[in-house]
């Protein structure tokens, strides 16, 4: 039952991916392979809560080859990564009917519909992989389909390069992922997953290089530093539909990598092993955080904020290493909850900000933050949606972020049970670097939407702002939709992590333990704690509203009573205003002093709204100004000044470019060898030849 | 910093009492606040003498002798000093700072000499009665206050900024200073409204809610002052703008303002009329 | 006589003509002036350069310099013939602003200047020109058009701040248009002219005491000393020498004005870094001192003291040893204060390079008063060409070499211990009282008349007609230089934070400029 939905699932995609290619011949087809995608998504949703169900089923083909055969399995682990695949992916196919011609011509049109549907169902099936073999498979199918789909626009300038720069580092991931399944002995015919994770493989340096190695492989894709490049370059110059999927899903299925292997391949981590990964997060997230309050264009914003929030599920994973290798099993196990929440929530809202990143793109055809503005007048569906959007990631309660940041302090506050101090003050020195990162994302989002929707029009195009067709809105509230009824109704979003980290580490009471089950005695509550603790009792599992950080103790949260007294506060507030307020509204122009007129340039833009932090953190990034004056005659006479204002990305420029160039060095130096005349060759094959002989 | 606090501390209070009524402050100030025309017995010799002194014109004759009227307007005058030191029999000083008025008429008098060479006071047309100024309770202990330099010479401008120091102090009365329109109650206006500054008050006034109040401060923004017949000047301020006090002087010393204030918001009374020798009564 | 004027004329190669003891003319030919005057200006210090308009002289210009250590004015006219002339400012960036006033209000128009625009009259249309205007033109000048500004800055993420003209407290009309990259200034777009009074124009065809008038309400924190700057000009148009005591009188009040007008600078300077409690304590000081003033003379703003010939007032001898009692307490004060000041870190860092204004660029730009001192310009007009009672006493010009806002402050502070120090001098060496009235005579008459305000050197040129009426009376005080180089010392790596403290250290008064 678990496989046969998936494989139809698969199917489905597959068929919305020729349907898609049909798109050059057949203009109908368009709309077809939106359905089939759609109807695929739903599909693979239900699939995961059949999984998440518990259900255990697996598959193995007939074609083997002496690095593994094919072979697909259900677990519960693999089913919120399916459920945020079927969900997203929904959501982006049906904004893709609306937003493909707006892409190119018809090969343009044909190539996103074919390669995006290829793209979901490699991810299905990498996600049901049940051996090392298959895994990569499907994981270098997923990485040539994004790499199409990113040189989608190929003649704008920028994306050939930043494609390239993605599909290189894809192979330094590929190449380090293969060689710690060779370590573990996963590459050879016969061996399983399930087989590995009954038969670990014993501590010590075999281990610890595949921790190492895996920590790099599904680095790349999760957004590590050094190796994050590619994402601040990919992700803005894809289409917003392909962004959204590479940061929703794509980056997801990296997180997917290291909780499969790291937890259940190696289950027995030295406590090293925790505080590299929190280190490498945490670095990750402050490095992504810091660039997402510079940069101007709102996709590269988004693609950095993307880097933060990786940062900080790698720096959970890092807890919950640490956790395990301090026999505190409970508490790992919650920390790989937050681990997989978060992925889940950020899957949801990230690709629904991309996806309104593409709608500004195409309202108001421009990404530059410093000339939008006035957006929210203009494109009304598009701001609510995108709002949603900021007020989840900024961590604002009690929307998604808040929930998971939350518990990720309150898990980092619990290492105080740690035996050594230095662990303790090592938590508690992640803790706070993640508690400025939080507050420097939240301020990031602000000037992202204050910059874009809110104020005045900067530039005409903004001025002219169109709203985006229908499907497009639909399919960001699609995803926003679930974002948003998840974190207020904490069984229906906790559970699906829940099911998945029970699934991969068997610890008991997990649920109990994060959603304590107040509401299943209702008679000894008052009378709404009763409304909370029935609803949804038929449906779910509900333990209740109430979200707590293990062993109830000083702090728990919920996120569905918060909201609704926001509800009634605000409904309260409005209502009394409109009933006290008296008098007539008058409109007046916008006072500045009574001057000169008023102007869009008058306001804070979003590059100015931070700027103090470019300062501030100036020494990161090699801040410098520069004051250019045009005069006549004497600087007295100044007509034009220009500002300038640069900074340098110190992974680029100090890892990626040095590396290329020393490569670009080696292999002219090799170059050299070919040298084109015969004679060299020929002293070549002499000399091979008299080595061999030698050597035999 | 705690050295500042100590010496805040020990210089102690300074402030007036004023307005209560126990300090009228005449020896404090030691410079007057407008002028009073004492009537009785002047002859038209010293009118005459008097006004070709005025430079603003707050004196002025007209008419032949035995039918010429004397004309003062102590919204034009600036406190130059020459009537009351050349006559001071005939013009007083006056030094009680209550001299802001809630009538342009009030500021205003005029006089005529009868056969016998004695003056009398002309009654003006029929006087605005008692305005009733309903919306002057709203902000009776706490005003906000916008002030716009509408072309002044930048006296009014320095009592104005007195009125924040400890002598003053104009906080303890719920007087501020606002520096939106928005949030404002007043307006409070000083100099000629000049004609590069004149859409900009009227656009403050206009970004002010209801309901507002005016008050003019100074000789230029009642009658144009010395400016009177400037090309560039477009006032005075009642010509603009309805005006709820005015307040004599160039410049109004601060208590002056103060009392103005007061009286826009109807904690305090009028006490001066031009040509009324005896204040009214406390 | 030091003739540094003479040699500097030999130098250039032009002839003076002495019409007094110390004011040298030279007449130029129209191809001549602009070479003559600059490079007089280039070794010398143009204070003044200006435009008249007389039936006599429908078109001609004026330029005002000294020499250092010279105690003679130089003056350099041309009468144009048309309505143009050769522009100054290439050669002496100082001329600037003057051209342009020159242009909008007489219309005679500076060749080759730079950047000619509006001074005053922004928005206006191009053919009216206050100065020149006649009959209904001038009776109904028109309304300003308001129009939107194009920035002048480009750049990622820069955007604009509007200040004014109507601001924060009650302060004085004047617009600021900043362009920030987010913290920092980094272009000050300046609009000065809302309170332009046309006061020059008011005065022709006045009477003296009626133009004296005016000339008291120009300013109110620097009413005595444009007074003073008057009555001098007209006292040397018509050859009228006043008593010791007079002069005496007009030095003790000139410099009380000194003391409430930097009070208030340096109480403005505390309010801005947030020491209110120094604030506070400045704004009792200035309180006390405008009640003296009022006492003394019946006007807190020392206006209707001044009469051409002499004083209207003078302080009898309880009055003065009344002010003596207090001048020792408030010095006692002054000075434990600036100590206090000086030693107070949150007051000195903000102050500390803020605002900069390089020596060189002051110099080039001539400036005066204290932001001048504060930037290594040695002028005084006290001392340098001494008037009223100033040749009896002794003091030093104190002088600064940074520039900065601090620079600024401690000039202020120095300079009030001076004036404490002249004042004493002053009273302890009071004249015998001689209360006869000048007489005034009544002819014509051209005059240079000066003083130094609490922001410099106020210089005002008067003519007169047969009848003793104002022909020409130009009025230059202390502010109409110091506010061209504010903008540039705004945008000199100044945060927007920075801006209060900037604007309180240079202490400038759109009203002295506007007129």
């Amino acid at each position: 039952m678990a496989l046969e939905l998936l494989g139809i699932s698969v199917a489905l995609y597959v068929a919305a991916s020729l349907l898609g290619f049909g798109v050059l011949r057949w203009r109908l087809a368009a709309d077809l392979s939106v359905a089939a995608a759609l109807v695929a998504g739903l599909l693979v949703a239900v699939t995961a809560a059949v999984w998440l169900g518990g259900a255990h089923a697996s598959l193995t083909l007939p074609i083997s080859t002496p690095i593994g055969g094919l072979a697909f399995r259900a677990t519960p682990l693999a089913g919120t990564f399916l459920l945020l695949s079927g969900v997203v992916g929904a959501g982006i196919s049906l904004y893709t009917a609306g937003y493909a011609p707006h892409v190119g011509g018809p090969l343009r049109q044909a190539s996103l519909h074919g390669l995006l549907n290829l793209t979901f169902a490699s991810i299905l099936l990498l996600l049901a992989a049940a051996n090392a073999f298959t895994f990569l498979l499907a994981w270098e199918t997923m990485v040539i389909t994004t790499y199409a789909l990113v040189t989608l626009e190929f003649d704008r300038p920028g994306r050939p390069q930043a494609a390239l720069l993605m599909l290189v580092l894809a192979k330094v991931g590929f190449i380090a992922m293969a060689i710690g399944f060779i370590a573990l002995g996963a590459l050879r015919a016969g061996v399983s997953f399930a087989f590995l994770a009954h038969h670990p493989t014993a501590g010590g340096a075999l281990a610890s290089a595949a921790f190492v190695l895996f920590l790099i492989g599904f680095g790349v894709k999760a957004g590590l530093v050094p190796l994050q490049g590619w994402l601040s370059e990919a992700h803005p110059a894809a289409p917003a539909n392909v962004s959204a999927a590479l940061s929703g899903i794509v980056v997801s299925m990296g997180i997917y990598g290291l909780v499969l292997t790291v937890v259940t391949l190696l289950p027995s981590p030295a406590d090293w092993w925790g505080y590299l990964a929190m280190g490498v997060g945490v670095l990750s997230a402050a490095y992504g955080v810091l660039f997402s309050l510079l940069v101007p264009n709102l996709k590269r914003m988004l693609a950095y904020s993307t880097i933060e929030n990786l940062g900080f599920m790698v720096a959970m994973l890092g807890v919950a290493l640490v956790f395990a290798s301090s026999h505190q099993h409970l508490l790992a196990a919650a920390a790989l909850v937050v681990v997989i929440l978060h992925a889940f929530y950020h899957a949801l809202l990230k690709s629904t900000l991309f996806l309104g990143a593409g709608c500004v793109d195409v309202g108001a055809r421009g990404l530059d933050m410093d000339r939008l503005g006035g957006l929210a007048r203009r494109m009304r569906w598009s701001t609510v949606l995108f709002f949603i959007g900021v007020m989840g990631l900024s961590g604002v309660p009690p929307l998604n972020g808040f929930q998971t940041e939350w518990l990720g302090l309150q898990m980092l506050i619990r290492g105080r049970v740690l035996a050594t101090p230095e662990s303790r003050v090592y938590m508690a020195a992640a803790g706070m670097v993640l508690t400025l990162t939080f507050a420097l994302a939240a301020t990031a989002y602000i000037r992202v939407f204050g910059g874009a929707f809110l104020g005045a029009p900067r530039s005409r195009r903004a001025e002219h702002a169109v709203e985006v067709p229908i499907t497009m809105r639909l399919g960001m509230l699609v995803t926003a939709g679930v974002a948003v009824l998840t974190a207020l109704i904490p069984p229906l979003g906790l559970g699906a992590p829940v099911a998945s980290v029970e699934g991969a580490t068997h610890v008991p009471g997990l649920l109990n333990a994060l959603l304590p089950p107040f509401f299943l005695h209702p008679s000894q509550f008052a009378l709404p704690i009763r409304v909370g603790g029935t609803f949804l009792s038929g449906i779910l599992h509900a333990n209740g509203m109430v979200i707590v950080p293990t062993r109830f103790s000083y702090a728990f949260i919920s996120p569905t009573y918060i909201f609704l007294s926001l509800v009634c506060i605000i409904a309260l507030t409005a209502g009394g205003l409109r009933l006290l307020g008296r008098g007539a509204r008058r409109e007046r122009d916008v006072w500045i002093g009574a001057g000169s007129e008023y102007r869009a340039s008058m306001q804070y833009t979003s590059s100015s709204f931070t700027n103090l932090f470019r300062s501030t953190f100036g020494g990161v990034f090699r801040d410098q100004r520069e004051i250019q004056r045009d005069y006549h005659q004497a600087p007295f006479f100044t007509h034009s000044v220009r500002y300038l204002r640069r900074v340098v990305e110190p992974v680029d420029a100090y890892l990626y470019r040095p590396v290329v160039t020393l490569a670009r060095g080696l292999s002219l130096a090799a170059g050299r060898l070919q040298s084109g005349h015969v004679n060299l060759y020929l002293l070549y094959l002499l000399v091979v030849f008299v080595v061999v002989l030698v050597v035999r | 910093m705690s050295r500042w606090i100590a010496k805040g501390l020990r210089s102690g209070v300074h402030t007036t009492r004023f307005p209560s009524a126990a300090a009228t402050a005449t020896a404090e100030e030691g410079a007057p606040s407008t002028v009073q025309v004492r009537w009785q017995g002047l002859t038209p010799a010293v009118a005459l003498a008097a006004s070709s002194l005025c430079p603003t014109a707050a004196l002025s004759t007209s008419g032949a002798e035995l039918a010429g009227e004397l004309r003062f307007d102590a919204g034009a005058c600036v406190l130059c000093g020459r009537c009351t030191r050349e006559f001071p029999s005939a013009f007083t000083a006056v030094s009680d700072p209550r001299v802001a008025v809630q009538s342009r008429d009030h500021l205003r008098a005029t006089f005529r000499w009868n056969e016998e060479k004695e003056l009398a006071p002309v009654a003006l047309q029929a006087e605005v009665a008692a305005l009733e100024r309903a919306t002057s309770q709203l902000f009776r202990h706490s005003l906000h206050i916008r002030h716009v330099d509408a072309g002044s010479c930048n006296g009014c401008e320095s009592e104005l900024q007195m009125l924040s120091s400890p002598y003053v102090d104009l906080h303890r009365l719920g007087l501020f200073f606002t520096p939106t329109p928005r949030h404002a109650d007043a307006l409070l206006v000083t100099g000629v409204v000049t004609t590069n500054m004149k859409e900009a008050l009227l656009d403050t006034y206009a970004a002010m809610p209801s309901p507002k109040l005016v008050i003019a401060a100074g000789a230029c923004a009642i009658s144009c002052g010395s400016f009177q017949g400037s090309p560039m000047s477009k006032g005075p301020l009642d010509q603009l703008l309805p005006v709820d006090a005015y307040i004599p002087g160039c410049p109004p010393t601060p208590q002056a303002l103060l009392h103005g204030l007061l009286l826009a918001v109807g904690r305090a009374r009028e006490r001066y009329r031009a040509g009324e020798e005896e204040l009214d009564g406390a | 006589m030091s003739g540094e004027l003479q040699r500097l004329a030999d130098a250039v190669g032009i002839q003076l003509e002495w019409r007094r003891q110390d004011e040298a003319y030279v007449r130029c030919s129209e191809n001549a002036f602009q070479k003559t005057t600059s490079r007089l200006a280039a070794r010398a210090t143009l204070s003044d350069l200006f435009a008249t308009n007389t039936p006599e002289s429908p078109a001609r210009l004026t330029a005002v310099l000294q020499a250092q250590g010279d105690p003679a004015w130089l003056l350099v006219t041309v009468e144009l013939a048309e309505m143009a002339f050769a522009s100054l400012t290439p050669d002496v960036h100082a001329a600037s602003w003057y051209e342009r006033e020159i242009l909008e209000m007489h219309g005679l128009e500076p060749l080759g200047h730079p950047a000619p625009g509006p001074l005053r009259l922004h928005d206006w249309p191009n053919e009216h020109h206050p100065m020149r205007d006649q009959g209904d033109a001038v009776a109904e000048l028109p309304q300003a058009r308001r129009q939107a500004r194009r920035p002048s800055v480009t750049g990622q993420g820069v955007f604009q701040l509007p200040l004014g003209p109507v601001r924060s407290g009650p302060q004085e009309s004047a617009e600021f248009l900043f362009s920030s990259g987010g913290e920092d200034i980094v272009e000050l777009d300046l609009r000065l002219g809302f309170k332009y009074r046309a006061l020059e124009r008011l005065a022709e065809g006045q009477t003296l005491a009626q133009a004296l008038h005016l000339s008291e309400r120009l300013a109110g924190t620097s009413a005595f000393a444009n007074g003073l700057a008057f009555t001098l000009a007209a006292e040397r148009a018509l050859g009228v020498n006043i008593s010791s005591a007079s002069g005496h009188a007009r030095s003790l009040l000139a410099e009380l004005e000194r003391l409430h007008s930097h009070f208030g600078t340096i109480g403005r300077l505390a309010d801005t870094t947030g020491l209110l409690v120094a604030a506070a304590q400045y704004g009792l000081l200035k309180e006390e001192v405008l009640r003296a003033c009022g006492r003394l003379t019946g006007h807190r703003y020392l206006r209707g003291v001044l009469r051409v010939g002499g004083m209207e007032v003078l302080p009898d001898a309880p009055a003065r040893v009344w002010l003596q009692s207090r001048l020792k307490e408030w010095g006692a004060r002054a000075e434990r204060l600036r100590r206090l000041l000086e030693q107070t870190a949150t007051f000195i860092d903000r102050l500390d390079t803020t605002a900069i204004l390089h020596p060189d660029y002051a110099l080039e730009h001539h400036l005066v008063g204290p932001v001048g001192r504060a930037s290594k310009i040695d002028r005084d007009v006290r001392r340098d060409h001494p008037y009223a009672a100033y040749q009896t006493v002794d003091f030093d010009v104190p002088m600064v070499g940074d520039g900065d806002a601090e620079a600024r402050f401690q000039i202020y502070a120095a300079e009030l211990t001076q004036s404490f120090s002249i004042l004493g001098q002053l009273l302890d060496n009071w004249p015998a009282a001689d209360d006869g009235r000048v007489v005034i005579p009544r002819h014509a008459g051209s005059s240079l008349g000066w003083a130094e305000s609490p922001g410099g050197e106020t210089l005002h040129w008067l003519e007169l007609d047969h009848d003793c009426r104002v022909v020409r009376w130009r009025a230059r005080p202390a502010s109409v230089v110091n506010w061209h180089p504010y903008a540039h010392a705004c945008g000199s790596g100044n945060n927007l934070t920075d801006y209060p403290v900037i604007e309180a250290s240079f202490s400038l008064s759109p009203a002295e400029f506007d007129r």
